[in-house]
This record gives structure tokens, sequence and C-alpha cells, in this order.
């Protein structure tokens, strides 16, 4: 069963967004935190953020299935509690999504925020500004070409995820089938037009994607030191 | 002096590295210089009282309120501490306009606390020509006048100052100073300067501190402090100036000169492009003062105004004499002619100043 090229975009860029939604609370936190912060187990701290770079995306998959799923760990709480399992839908796509491109995100935060010269933020904090207002008033502002390309990295790695993708969604078309899924199921059918229509649709928006992250890096940075 | 309340205290330990930080000051004076060689930890004092950096032991007090206390644990963050800081780099924020780098502490303060306007700080510090302008585009000295401005707009109860004429150029510090001079006349925040800068300390501190390798070893008026203190280029190139606000009283078109007046003493001037009542700044070193014990006469010089000698002080072979005119003003001498001339404190001389001495280094 195949569903129309164009809802499978939709779903795939529905899912990206989602992931992206969810990430950028977190990674702006965390690249802040490991930026600005010095604590014991730091290292530790910064593996595990980079874990989901190397693991394999199905073992993250098995992983968060494990938890969040219908009798995981978390996800039987879920379930018994509100009668809703994370499992197998588009959010647990974009769980899956969010969570293998959280490193990408993560860490072009806290190089952006690394960038921010630390003295400013002193002098805004004798200016009365306590640190909540310093990070978003100076540290943000100031960071936001390194976070604005990281944002587009990590869309663009939402929009190519597969394996974890896999495990913890499945591949039901219209539902959780995102474009790489789709390209897998439709060479599997040896239907190759549909599946070339949907990898040059899949190179086009991850180059667009990526290409707009670079260029709006380009024109921040250059209002920080020219104008 | 223990009968007036002091504006800042300080007793602090603090251990950077092998260095031991160890400041101890009671402050009652508006304007404070505090002095020493590079490393000796002035900057590190500043930031102990602004609250950027935490000592290990001891108490920093900010007229009644207690702002760090090892015993009880208490350690005011510096957004709440209403100590304003202006540092040697300026450090405007690169992404905001000038204007908005004045507003950002000023909108950081309660409504209730706010002491200044944004049109008076512009006014006072000269800068409503830069308010559009981007940090990036700004000179040395413009950098530093947005920077004092900033501080001043969220109304700090005491505004320390970090050395922040040190890149600046000659001009645009000499007026700058003149300007510290009236931040802290209008303005009644009092200030602690940081400078490794003996000829501006001299003029622009009313108390003197002076450290040496973590500790304050000396305090008091400028010219005791100093005293004995052996600085090369106090002792031989640092020049002494008088730095004086006049305002133009009247222009002499036949004779080429101007005259102005500044604390009821009048002075002529070679001619000044500028209106009758203009305000101006005008720097005379105290090396083009000479000094006679009788009315001299036949003489070209101009301007010869008497007074009497205040305080006379030695800096290994330079000796500035402290004379009040109607204003108090530095005049340097050799050794030979303090004896020569028997001058001596409480002692009627003349000042012999040439016209072409004085020279204008700003106009408001």
């Amino acid at each position: 069963m195949q569903v129309p090229v164009e809802q499978t975009i939709i779903l795939s860029l529905k899912i990206a967004l989602a992931a992206v939604a969810f990430n950028t609370p977190f990674c702006l936190f965390v690249g802040w935190y490991l930026a600005r912060r010095q604590f014991r187990g730091k290292t530790l701290i910064e593996t595990l953020v980079n874990m989901p770079l190397v693991v394999p995306p199905v073992v993250t998959g098995y992983f968060l299935l494990i938890v969040f799923g219908r009798k995981g760990l978390l996800g039987q709480w879920l379930y018994a509690a509100t009668g809703l399992a994370l499992s197998f839908s588009w959010q647990a796509a974009a769980l899956a999504a969010a969570v293998v491109s959280f490193p990408l995100f993560a860490n072009a935060v806290r190089v952006a925020i690394e960038n921010v010269d630390p003295r400013l933020e002193e002098a805004a904090r004798v200016l009365r500004a306590g640190r909540w207002r310093v990070y978003l008033q100076v540290t943000l502002p100031l960071s936001m070409n390194g976070i604005a390309a990281g944002l587009f990295l990590c869309f663009a790695r939402s929009l190519g995820e597969f394996g974890a993708t896999i495990m913890v969604a499945g591949n039901i078309p219209g539902r959780t089938q995102t474009i790489p899924l789709a390209i897998y199921s439709l060479v599997n059918q040896a239907d190759e037009q549909q599946a070339l229509i949907l990898v040059g649709i899949s190179i086009l928006i991850s180059y667009a994607s990526l290409f707009a992250g670079q260029v709006l890096q380009r024109r921040w940075q250059g209002r920080k030191t020219h104008e | 002096m223990s009968e007036i309340k002091p504006i800042l205290q300080v007793d602090c330990e603090m251990q950077l590295g092998n260095f031991l930080l160890q400041p101890k000051c009671s402050l009652q004076s508006d304007f404070t210089a505090l002095f020493g060689p590079s490393g000796c930890g002035k900057t590190s004092t500043l930031k102990l009282i602004a609250g950027l950096l935490q000592p290990h032991r001891g108490q920093v007090r900010l007229a009644d309120r207690v702002l760090y206390d090892s015993e009880s644990r208490l350690n005011t963050p510096p957004e709440t501490r209403e100590v304003g800081l202006v540092f040697q780099d300026g450090r405007l924020f690169p992404h905001l306009s000038v204007q908005k780098n004045l507003q950002f502490g000023l909108q950081n303060t309660p409504p209730a606390k706010q002491r200044l306007r944004l049109d008076d700080v512009v006014d006072v510090l000269r800068i409503s020509h830069l308010l559009e302008r981007r940090p990036a585009t700004l000179s040395g000295g413009e950098i530093q006048r947005i920077a004092i401005g900033r501080a001043l707009l969220a109304s700090p109860k005491l505004l320390l100052m970090d050395e922040p004429l040190a890149a600046v150029d000659i001009p645009s510090k000499l007026s700058l100073l003149i300007e510290l001079h009236k931040i802290r006349d209008v303005f009644h925040i009092p200030i602690v300067y940081v400078s490794h800068d003996l000829s501006t300390v001299l003029n622009i501190a009313s108390h003197v501190m002076r450290m040496d390798a973590g500790r304050i070893v000396a305090e008091g008026q400028p010219f005791e402090v100093l005293a004995n203190y052996v600085h090369k280029p106090l002792m031989e190139t640092d020049e002494i100036r008088n730095l004086l606000e006049m305002t133009v009283t009247s222009h002499n078109a036949e004779r080429g000169s101007s005259d102005v007046t500044s604390g009821g003493v009048s002075f002529v001037l070679p001619h000044i492009s500028a209106a009758v009542g203009a305000r101006l700044t005008i720097d005379i070193p105290a090396s083009e003062i000479l000094l006679a014990i009788e009315k001299p006469v036949g003489l070209s010089a101009r301007n010869i105004i008497a007074g009497k000698v205040v305080q006379i002080h030695h800096f290994g072979s330079r000796v500035i004499v402290k004379v009040d005119i109607g204003m108090v003003l530095s005049v340097e001498i050799v050794e030979g002619t303090l004896a020569g001339l028997e001058i001596a404190v409480g002692k009627r001389v003349f000042l012999v100043m040439k016209a072409t001495a004085f020279r204008k280094v700003g106009e408001r």
C-alpha cells in the first residue's frame, strides 16, 4: 500500500519540525551549561550527549522502545495514566529524530556560546542583569549564528532519520512513514520511479536547509563584527 | 574621621594562585584613586567589590548594606549590588546600537531606583551624535564615554572605574577627566578610580590609596601619599597638569586675544574660536607656570596673578608647589629654586603664565 508522495513529504516535514521544536529548549540549555559551567563529571555528561552520534540508530530506537513503548519503563505508566501509547505514532518518529539529532544541535549551541566573550557577560551582570537576562540579552543574540546553523543541521538530520524511527515508530504509510522509510519500501517493491522522485526531493530539502543555515550564519557573523 | 559614615568598607582575603589579595580600606571620599603597579591586585579588588570575584574570607560593605560576608555566608550577586563598573576595554555590546547599550542597565533598573535620565547623561558626556552608531565604528575615547554613560544609567550607588582612560588618546583623556569631575558633582555618585598612571591620579582624585602586592599600603591626600614614593615616570617625565574649566567672557580682535574666567579668576588667552559664554576645558602644564616672589614688570607674559603657597610636594628632584589664586594651581619648580626664593607654605607669590601656554582640550 502506498500513499501520495505529498503526504509522505508533509509528514516528514512535520516530524522534523517537531523534533527541532522539541530539541530547541534542551539544546539551548545543555549547550550553555557545557559552555559556561564547570562541574564534576562534566566529561561523563559530554560523552553521554554525544552518544547518539556513534551508537547505531537502531540501538537508539530499541532503547526508546524499551523506555517509551506501551510496555516500556515510562510507556506503561503513560499508557495506564492516559491511554496513550507513544510507540508507532508520528510523535514517536519525532522523538526518535530528536534524540538522534540532539548532539548536532547541542554541540553547535555550545561552540557558539563558547565564542561569546565572557567579559561581555560580566559587563551585563554589573548592569543589573541577572543570569537569565544575561543569557537572553547578551549570550543568545551573540551566539545566534551558531545556533541557527545548529538548528538547520538538526532539521536536516531529523529528515534523514531512518534506523531509530523504524524501531520505535515502525513504517506505517501515512502515519510514520517518512521519506527515507518510503524510499526503502519503494525500492523493496521495485518501484524505482517513485523512489527516485523521493530521493530527489530528499536531496533538495537537505541541501536547502544546510544552505539556509550557512547563509544565516554568515549574515549574523557579519552583523557581529563589521557593523 | 570616624564620625563620617564610610561609603565603602572592604576587608577581604583571597588566594589567586600563589598571589594573596588582602585589600582593606574604608572610604569616605567621593573621588578615590586606587593606584599601584601592574599586577598588584587593583582590578581584582574592584571585582571583589562588584561581586564578579568571591573572596575566601572577609566582608564588603556599601554604606549600611553588607554585600559580602564570609561568616554569615552572604554573597550578594553583582546585579543587585548597585555597584557600577567601567572596564578598561569598554566592553560595549557589539550587537546593540550605542543608544541600546546606554539603555541596557537603565532597563534593568526598577523605576523607583532610576535616578538618572538618558538625556542628562548624554548631555554631560556629549554623546548625542553617537546614539545611532554601532560600537565597532567608535574611537577609543568615544567607547569609554558610552561605557561610562551606560554604567551611570544603571543608577549605581558607587561607580568603579578600571583604568578607563588607559587606551584613550591624550586630548580625549583630558576632556574625559573633566567630565569625571562633573559626574561626581552633578550626579553625586562616589567614584573609585583605578590607575597606574600617576599624572591622572594627581589630576582627579581627592583621596588616594596606594596598593602593592595585594595590600593597600598607604592612603590619604594625593600628594601626601605619593610624596617620597619612588616612581620613575613621576620623578622624570610625567607631566603634572592643571585642568581648568573656563568660560569665554570676551574677544579682543585688535590684540588677537580672548578673555576667559574660571572660578572668579580671569585669564588672557590667544584668540579662541568659540562664542562668548562658551565653556572650555583648558590645560596648563605645571611646568609652564613661572613663580615670582615680587610682582614682575616688563614681561611679555599676559597673565600675572597673585596667590599664596598652600602646599609643597617633592618627587625626587621635582618640586610641585600648590598655589591658591582663588583656585589651586600646581606649579613645577626645581629644588634649587625653592631654597633660592625661600618659598614656603603661606608665602605670597605671583604666578606668571604666557597666554600661549594654555591649551584648549575641549569645548561644550
